[in-house]
């Protein structure tokens, strides 16, 4: 299945309907009161590993949108309203059928007078001295996912395409009837994530090195993530006041991953210690993809992050992370999915929050720039897995609660 | 192979005696971006690509020291370039081995398949000379106006290039090629006076070429002594000299006898103005003046302890960080009460170097024992 969703549009479906023959998926509801407030409510609708940790959708797409007009229309509201509707007809709410937020970012209501009522969306800013993202600026971005390639890419295609049905039912409107929507990146982009899918799609691009990503490895660099202990719950992530009040935000980052040296450079025992913690590595707590470890990182086993810096010179990235927890949860949902966008790996960091804030506590923590003050790892060097990532977009969104996400007013 | 022990010399007696610092900035002048692209000869590497001769000594634990490896390569400068007073280089050889160093572990990074080149950044102060080695620098590649991908390589410490971030990577063709240098700004402590200028900037340079043809580089054997206790000389070239800490009494404050330990040299002395050299604080300034035994190169990225006694009491205990400063170079130290001659300073290596190491390099500076010195 090379890259139905990396090549999009309906050539690729075409081709992929036919060699399938179309695959059974399951459809949606018209009832909207069946499906959850929030358009970020996955979890209970996506599959669990034996350890209950949530799987993420093995297929994404996100679209980066701009919306023409000035202040929008009821016209247009009713359009973009009608045309989700169609989606939640078509699939199911499930990874089986098809997930799907849209988000508006700070540039989409600077149309208003003032910014979301009681929602504080800051335009993007580079989080660490070290980088120089772009910053997006576009107005909008539907993210769609799906365990099923070709449902995932029809469903693209019913919104900003010209597809005439999905899943068999007529589409009655499309997002593209109100959004401007480019079809290359960095307004499309593409990834995936799940055991098998890195390792296949690593032969796709140059700079993986050949059999490095463990066969069944979820993501890139080789482990598992996504721990049930290491995200937050989607009651955390969500917004509980004012008129966004079940909605949440989002930040979406592109980042460059330069697996080379991760996997001709490094050992086994570094990238250990460098994902997790280096006495994770010097007591061979992971093994393989880290699979063994259950629900959580047994981050309760590794050592103060300054401390593991002075004693072994490296500290780990989940230890960093354990300082941007509140009351002993993390604040962030990881929604992240690897890509071959552009022809290089990469990964699409996308992850909802209560507040964007919390995402960049949360980065802050990662960059250990204070652990890197007083000690021997750098800005990057030995300081988790900063060394092998490069950070060149970020963008900050609000999800509105479903009853709003149709093109909303500041104080809707 | 393994090298033959020998006993402990003094510091610097394999050296060759390598050009001043203060001679090559000289020779750079002031210009404002002084673009050296297409500055060839000199000789550099030590070891690594495509050797033909004999094996090497296999890497051990550290605790041996350094060794000379058996050949040293060619290299190519791309360029210098100039920015206020922050001078870069950027050069290329054969794609080397190197090992990268996590705590007291050493790796060997493979070479791999589709390397063409060794890129080199290095990045000083033009005016003292100074090197901050907290900098990190990310290159951007672009071959004809088209970004080929990204690189942000190792710190890294070679017998002939001294201290440089470096890394093997496979740009290929014949093509118009830029490379982007962004230099972050330095982590660590700075003096007041190096403050402005291991700040964040990018330095572009250009260059028609094949990476593929730094193959043809070429080499020089290094004869009887390859395996031998020791190291290759410092590389020299008309328009560029690889930086070297200042000797040890030529610093401008005064400090004890050196001592060494896995063929890393260190002295101590005080400073007066804690505040000069960029410290919150303090009466003074302890001062843990470290080199490589040989060549003078300096080891970044360490982690020292420092405890000093006073007729058995303790007058100050703590971690160490990492500093530079225009006079010192690059050294280690803290802000502490008022020092006196007779205090004992017991210097705890907590963490080796983490800087990669090209070959002869990758056995030693590894087991640090403590060093006792008295000011």
């Amino acid at each position: 299945m090379k890259a139905v969703v990396a090549v999009g549009g309906a050539t690729a479906l075409s081709a992929c309907l036919d060699r399938t023959g179309g695959s059974t998926v399951p459809t949606g509801v018209s009832d909207l009161s069946s499906l959850p407030t929030g358009q970020h409510h996955w979890n209970a609708h996506l599959s669990r590993d034996e350890h209950e940790n949530v799987e993420n959708a093995r297929h994404h797409v996100l679209r980066f949108l701009d919306y023409p007009g000035d202040e929008p229309s009821d016209a247009d509201r009713e359009t973009v309203e009608a045309a989700l509707r169609t989606l939640e007809r078509a699939y199911a709410w499930s990874n089986e059928g098809v997930l799907f937020t849209l988000g508006y970012s700070p540039a989409y209501f600077r149309r208003f007078d003032e910014g979301p009522a009681g929602v504080d969306l800051p335009p993007p800013a580079p989080l660490a001295d070290f980088e120089d993202p772009e910053l997006e600026r576009y107005d909008a971005v539907l993210h769609l996912a799906s365990d099923n390639a070709d449902a995932l890419v029809e469903a693209e295609e019913a919104m900003l395409g010209d597809r005439a049905d999905a899943n068999g039912d007529a589409v009655e409107a499309r997002l593209s009837d109100v959004f401007e929507a480019e079809d290359t990146y960095p307004a499309r982009r593409t990834g995936f994530v799940g055991g098998g899918l890195p390792a296949q799609f690593a032969k796709e691009v140059a700079d993986v090195p050949d059999d490095a990503v463990p066969e069944d490895s979820p993501l890139f660099m080789g482990f598992k993530s996504g721990f049930r202990a290491n995200q937050a719950s989607e009651s955390r992530v969500t917004i509980d006041e004012g008129p966004f009040a079940g909605g949440t935000t989002q930040h979406v980052s592109a980042l460059d991953l330069n697996l080379k040296p991760w996997y001709t450079q490094d050992d086994e025992w570094q990238r250990v210690a460098k994902m997790f913690a280096p006495t994770h590595a010097e007591e061979g707590l992971v093994e393989g993809i880290g699979a063994n470890l259950g629900a959580d990182s047994a981050m309760d086993r590794a050592l103060d992050p300054l401390e593991a810096a002075r004693t072994f010179g490296v500290v780990g990235h989940s230890q960093k992370m354990l300082s941007a927890r509140r009351d002993d949860e993390p604040v962030i949902l990881r929604r992240d999915f690897d890509t071959t966008d552009g022809g290089d790996a990469g990964l699409h960091f996308l992850a909802v929050q209560e507040t964007i804030e919390d995402f960049v506590t949360t980065r802050r923590a990662m960059n250990g720039a204070d652990i890197a003050a007083d000690t021997p790892i750098g800005q990057r060097l030995n300081n988790g897995i900063l060394q092998y990532l490069r950070t060149t977009r970020r963008g900050n969104f609000l999800l509105p609660p479903r009853r709003h996400r149709a093109l909303p007013a500041a104080d809707p | 192979m393994q090298p033959t022990r020998r006993s402990s010399a003094p510091a610097g007696d394999d050296a060759e005696r390598p050009v001043g610092r203060r001679e090559l900035l000289a020779g750079l002048g002031t210009a404002a971006a002084a673009s050296l692209a297409g500055c060839t000869g000199g000789l550099s590497g030590d070891g690594g690509g495509a050797s033909p001769t004999a094996a090497r000594p296999s890497p051990g634990e550290g605790g041996d020291g350094a060794y000379v490896p058996t050949h040293r390569d060619m290299m190519q400068m791309i360029g210098m370039q100039r920015d206020g007073r922050l001078v870069a280089t950027l050069s290329y050889t054969v794609p080397h081995q190197f090992f990268l160093v996590t705590g007291t572990r050493t790796n060997q990074a493979t070479i791999a398949d589709g390397d063409t080149m060794h890129l080199m950044v290095q990045v000083m102060d033009g005016e003292t000379g100074v090197v901050a080695p907290g900098v990190e620098p990310t290159i951007e590649l672009t071959k004809d106006g088209e970004a080929v991908g990204a690189n942000q390589p190792w710190p890294m410490l070679s017998q002939s290039m001294g201290f440089h971030f470096g890394d093997n990577v496979a740009p290929s063709g014949e093509g118009a090629w830029r490379f982007d240098v962004t230099v972050n700004a330095a982590n660590g402590v700075l003096s007041t006076d190096l403050a402005d200028v291991f700040t964040k900037r990018t330095f572009s340079f250009e260059r028609e070429f094949a990476p593929e043809d730094a193959a043809e580089l070429g080499f020089m054997g290094a004869g009887g002594r390859a395996g031998d206790p020791g190291v290759l000389a410092p590389m020299s070239m008309e328009m560029m000299t690889v930086p070297q800490q200042p000797a040890f009494d030529a610093l401008p404050i005064e400090v004890t006898d050196p001592q060494l330990t896995d063929d890393v040299a260190a002295a101590v002395g005080t400073h007066d103005d804690p505040a000069a050299l960029g410290f919150d604080g303090g009466e003074a300034a302890l001062v843990v003046a470290t080199q490589t035994r040989y060549n003078r190169y300096q080891l970044g990225f360490m982690g020292l302890r420092a405890t000093v006694t006073r007729g058995g009491e303790e007058v100050f205990a703590g971690d160490l960080s990492s500093a530079v400063d225009g006079g010192l170079g690059h050294y280690y130290g803290a802000a502490t009460p008022a020092l006196e001659a007779g205090d004992e300073v017991e210097v705890e290596f907590v963490t080796p170097p983490q800087v990669a190491r090209h070959v002869g390099y990758e056995t030693a500076f590894l087991q640090l024992e403590p060093l006792t010195f008295t000011l």
